[in-house]
């Protein structure tokens, strides 16, 4: 049926056409950058509600984080977002031997992350109340590379943490093609309630939150 | 027809369930599962309720300017790439989907969870255009083996032993597997991931659109709904008409509430916002995004002002888990794609003729546990209720009930009159209770009761009523 006709059939059953609708203002009243005290607590409690589903969250110094992605990491096949994207400190590490980014062609791209062992992703944001990532699509931010590979880490600073989801979603006004918030692997209940993790999705979800001003 | 003048499919199943004692636990298990889940999250999460207020508003507040809140997420939709389309009922829903899998040449649509499916039956219409229609979330996929319906809306394959789903995977892969969960799991996700990146089409539900940026959104805990959204070419999601928030705001209600309620976790695995296709530059997601609005008997519910705050629904299945009558004998009784309270009130709602359908809304104790579950607090006992008059209004009483009906409506109106019924109700009640021939021939002779006493058991007959009770306290005083 053509729009117009649909909506006049919606019209008559409310009893009459409704008053134009007017869009929120969603103009976000500018805030104060949050203190390092503030955004260690949220980190603490972004890390525990993750780790209740399955998920990991690990703070490390910026000195340190290489170390520990390159650990993580070994030497399995990975794909990664853009590496502009990530802390600096963790660039070359990503990079390492058989990296493939996002200059990849199409086809290319979705082979190697379907074969990989991680996806390397940045988060927008990290929502301290549900212990969620928040990850938007873009051309440096292709969708598969945290969907197809085994296990899914993200690398975001700090700065990153939000109280709540409110506070999430206010940066999502100009909505990209697809924004995703990801709590923990993928699970299902589905065989007799019995919980099983990495059924589609990635069955390793682990957040390196780097702390690029450590005392 | 018997005296009541319903149908007798709803009891005959509910009787076929409680007899098979798998069902009757696995159910009992799931649904006890989930509603202590919602309870602590409710518990732990000091604003529940305020959330509850606020999302209650947000879905009544859409719903009651439908007409420009959609229009205003088509423009911005469109803004965006993704094509709108509409459909009146379910075969122009079907028709459209099929019509964009011949136009893409589409031979297998890979689909995520979604009620609405099956609501229009997609998936015989794609099958009858010879495309094969696979579902990719795990329960729905077990069930689709099966080739049965989905028992739960959030758990549809709730009734269902490992046993058999091994047996099933066993035959549909030639090799033997074992029964552990993730063995069976394992099995599901090799098989469905070479399907995923197969499939030219991508077919998913619509939790629920946002206004104010022109979005669809899928919440899901296992990423089928991801892959099928994300890597066809073509992605196709069906949104009932009244799915639809206004603003972010209101959806952060949503992210909150849909998981609390479901299963009481804090929020799904993943919540996926799509707002249109890839766009140019990005290195995966579909080409083209199209979204069918359906309609299918939700605007004729929207005109019915009784019944117009069932639309706020966000089908999180908690009125299935707190309701005593789903819990004993699952959703395959109700013989519709919805069951529980919310499928007993919009089932005969969506088809007001149907005769099959109307005899759902004696399917409820009318205790109001899944009103206080509800996240949107929709009176769904008082619509049963309501939905019975309008049965006993359309004559679906029968002649006779709906005579006695009338009868004991004078009788209540005349305090004399209802004491001396009451009086003569209760010794014969107490006569056929004592066993007294008598007794039992008077209510068996009665065709109405007769009837009655098939449907509902009779409860405990007092020896003096509650106003005999009262009046002789007041002697005492
Ligand atoms: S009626 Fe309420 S409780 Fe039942 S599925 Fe809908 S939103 Fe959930």
């Amino acid at each position: 049926m053509e729009a117009q006709a649909f909506l006049a059939r919606v019209s008559a059953a409310l009893g009459g056409a409704s008053a134009p609708w007017t869009p929120p203002d969603t103009r976000a009243a500018p805030s104060a950058p949050r203190r390092r005290v503030e955004l260690l607590h949220l980190h603490a409690e972004f890390a525990a509600h993750l780790a209740k589903v399955g998920g990991t969250a690990e703070l490390v110094p910026a000195s340190n984080a290489a170390a520990r992605a390159m650990e993580l990491l070994g030497a399995g096949p990975r794909v990664h977002v853009g590496l502009e994207l990530l802390p600096e400190c963790v660039r070359a590490v990503v990079a390492r031997g058989a990296a493939i980014g996002p200059d990849s062609d199409p086809l290319g791209w979705r082979a190697a992350c379907a074969e990989a062992e991680w996806g390397v992703t940045d988060a927008v944001q990290l929502v301290a109340e549900t212990g969620s990532t928040l990850l938007c699509a873009n051309a440096r931010r292709p969708r598969a590379a945290s969907l197809l590979p085994r296990r899914h880490m993200v690398v975001a600073p700090l700065s990153r943490l939000v109280a709540d989801l409110d506070e999430a979603l206010t940066h999502l006004a100009d909505a990209p093609s697809q924004w995703l918030l990801v709590t923990g692997p993928s699970r299902t209940s589905d065989i007799e309630n019995d919980l099983t993790i990495g059924v589609h999705g990635p069955g390793v979800m682990h957040v390196l939150v780097v702390d690029e001003d450590e005392a | 027809m018997s005296g009541l003048g319903l149908h007798d499919a709803f009891l005959d199943r509910a009787r076929h369930a409680l007899g098979q004692e798998h069902l009757k636990q696995a159910v009992r298990r799931t649904t006890d599962r989930l509603r202590d889940g919602r309870a602590a999250a409710s518990a732990e999460a000091g604003a529940f309720e305020a959330w509850r207020d606020a999302l209650s508003e947000a879905r009544r507040r859409a719903i009651g300017r439908l007409d420009v809140v959609l229009q205003a997420w088509q423009a911005r939709a469109e803004a965006r790439g993704v094509l709108v389309h509409h459909a009146v009922d379910a075969r122009e829903a079907c028709d459209i989907v099929v019509g964009i899998a011949r136009a893409k040449g589409a031979r297998l649509a890979a689909k995520g969870k979604s009620m609405l499916s099956e609501e229009i039956e997609l998936n015989q219409a794609l099958e009858a255009a010879c495309v094969e229609a696979l579902e990719t979330d795990l329960g729905e996929w077990i069930i689709q083996l099966a080739g049965e319906r989905p028992s739960h809306i959030i758990l549809p394959v709730v009734h269902k032993p490992r046993g058999e789903i091994r047996e099933l995977f066993e035959r549909h892969g030639g090799e033997p597997l074992s029964d552990e969960t993730r063995v069976l799991a394992g099995y599901a996700r090799d098989r469905l991931r070479a399907e995923f990146l197969r499939a030219e089409l991508g077919v998913t539900g619509c939790n629920m659109a946002i206004a104010e940026t022109g979005s669809i959104a899928l919440f899901s805990n296992e990423g089928n709904g991801r892959m099928v959204s994300t890597l066809p070419r073509t992605h196709v999601a069906l949104m009932g008409v009244e799915r639809i928030v206004e603003t972010l705001a209101d959806f952060a209600h949503l992210v909150r509430l849909l998981p609390r309620s479901a299963t009481g976790q804090r929020v799904t695995t993943y919540v996926n916002v799509l707002s249109g296709p890839a766009r140019p530059g990005e290195l995966d997601g579909p080409e083209e995004l199209h979204v069918v609005v359906v309609d299918a008997g939700r605007t004729a519910q929207l005109a019915e002002r009784d019944y117009r705050d069932a639309l706020a629904c966000v089908r999180c299945g908690a009125c299935l888990n707190a309701c005593p009558v789903y819990s004993a004998v699952g959703g395959h009784a109700y013989g519709t794609v919805y069951p529980g309270p919310i499928g007993a009130v919009i089932e005969p709602l969506y088809a007001r003729d149907d005769e099959r359908r109307a005899e759902l809304a004696e399917a409820s104790s009318l205790c109001g546990a899944c009103h206080e579950a509800c996240p949107v607090r929709i009176p769904l006992h008082d619509m049963l209720v309501r939905l019975r008059q309008d049965n006993a209004r359309r004559g679906r009483g029968g002649p006779t009930a709906l005579a006695l009906q009338r009868i004991a409506a004078r009788a209540m109106a005349v305090p004399f009159v209802y004491d001396a019924a009451g009086r003569i109700a209760r010794r014969a009640a107490r006569l056929a209770a004592g066993g007294g021939q008598l007794g039992r021939w008077a209510l068996g002779s009665a065709p109405v009761l007769r009837e009655l006493l098939r449907r509902r058991a009779l409860p405990d007959v007092p020896i003096r009523s509650f106003r005999e009770l009262w009046d002789e306290l007041e002697e005492e005083r």
